[in-house]
């Protein structure tokens, strides 16, 4: 895979990693515009996970079977992750949040939030009750999340 | 066609039928100084701007009969909103609306509209989007859940050397686990990286994984004023799950994912 450096300077992003977004979101107008789409649909084909399936498992399966796996190996995610690098690296972020924090008076929130647990991916940080987007984010399998202004 | 042709000449009067494609609406205060750009059917048709009281759309000349959907017509769609949104809140619409005249612009879109025009761009005002994707690298979260579950590595032990036919309920029943496992797991790390992505937002939007190796598609409404902010977090995540995770961080983007506004036309 091309990409590999972790970096914090954001890609203006080529067509390719942006056309779902155009395809697929964005405002509409019916009827009287036309939207002509010929052929366009065919792009945002759903592309979904599905596990499901008899298929998805024998694969699954037989993707394991060749993975020569090594229970004592000790070297999945947790364990990056709980690394003392990681620690300190998933604490240096959460204090970079402090800032625009401290300015929005919500410290208790944010307190919180440091003082979940360090590995990030074995155990995801609690959610601090109240925190702004913790209920915000729409279940992944519903249609889109219908914006202000559209119960006019 | 024929009958397409009257109904544009009766609504825009031009005799050679042109219709307008919509790249976005701005706020009217932003037309102005508007440098133009390349539309949609190249430097013929340079993008301008339609001004209906606070509110303006970006548009540019397309013939009647034709329809966009060329991998260029996507690129100068993304062009041009990619330039507004450098000079300010764009509301991006997607790709694909043609509208028959300036004068149906103006009336049925930025007028009859102009209250939920106003109330986005408001909300939008002063953010741009930014959208960060984690992949899985490689076989790593297979790996990771199947050495985490004693149960998968000792079904896996029982099938070696067994082919496909003689361990087939086996297969199942362990793909099964698999799969359970694996949707589980992927739930969770979404959430954990949002967890620390989202604090930095003012409204967040995910989309569900296009393929397996995604381990989160999420899209940031983020304060200009708080991007550095971000770029820092992004960083030392990117830093922190090396080799195990690999992230793609784009942007800023016009707010593709915070214009899901679906506008009827109503009776015309």
């Amino acid at each position: 895979m091309a990409i590999s450096t972790p970096s914090s300077r954001p890609s203006g992003g080529g067509l390719a990693e942006v056309v779902e977004l155009i395809l697929d979101r964005g405002l509409v107008i019916d009827i009287w515009a036309r939207v002509s789409l010929v052929g366009i649909e065919l792009l945002t084909i759903e592309a979904r996970i599905v596990v499901a399936s008899i298929d998805t498992y024998l694969r699954y399966a037989e993707a394991v079977r060749r993975l020569n796996l090594e229970p004592g190996r000790q070297l999945g995610a947790p364990d990056l992750i709980a690394g003392t690098k990681t620690e300190k690296a998933i604490e240096a972020a959460t204090d970079q949040l402090d800032e625009p924090f401290g300015g929005l008076g919500q410290p208790a929130e944010h307190k919180a939030r440091r003082a979940a647990p360090p590995d990030l991916l074995d155990a995801p940080a609690t959610v601090p009750k109240g925190a702004r987007h913790a209920t915000r984010r729409p279940s992944p399998r519903t249609s889109r999340p219908v914006p202000r202004g559209d119960e006019r | 066609m024929t009958g397409r042709a009257e109904m544009t000449a009766a609504a825009s009067a031009t005799p050679q039928a042109t219709s307008l494609y919509v790249y976005g609406v701005i706020p009217a205060a932003d037309a102005r100084g508007w440098p133009g750009a390349d539309g949609i059917d190249g430097p013929s048709a340079t993008v301008r701007t339609l001004v209906a009281g606070e509110l303006a759309a970006l548009v540019s000349a397309l013939p009647s009969d034709r329809i966009p959907g060329r991998r260029d017509d996507l690129e100068a769609h993304r062009r041009v909103l990619s330039l507004a949104n450098e000079r300010g809140t764009t509301i991006p619409m997607r790709f694909g609306i043609v509208i028959d005249s300036e004068d149906l612009v103006r009336k049925e879109l930025l007028v009859r509209h102009a209250p939920e025009f106003t109330d986005l761009l408001r909300k939008l005002d002063g953010h741009v989007q930014m959208t960060v994707r984690a992949f899985y690298v490689e076989d790593e979260l297979l790996r990771e859940v199947a050495e985490n579950e004693p149960e998968i590595v000792h079904r896996t032990a029982a099938i070696q050397g067994l082919s496909e036919l003689e361990s087939w309920q086996e297969r199942i029943e362990l793909g099964e686990l698999i799969a359970e496992r694996v949707t589980a797991r992927r739930a969770r790390d979404e959430q954990a990286l949002l967890d620390r992505l989202a604090p930095l937002a003012s409204d967040v939007r995910v989309d569900p994984p296009r393929s397996e190796r995604v381990a989160l598609d999420a899209h940031l409404l983020v304060r200009r004023d708080r991007r550095s902010a971000l770029d820092d977090v992004v960083g030392v995540l990117g830093s922190a799950l090396q080799g195990h995770l690999t992230l793609r961080y784009l942007g800023p983007l016009p707010p593709y994912s915070f214009a899901n506004l679906s506008l009827e036309a109503g009776d015309q």
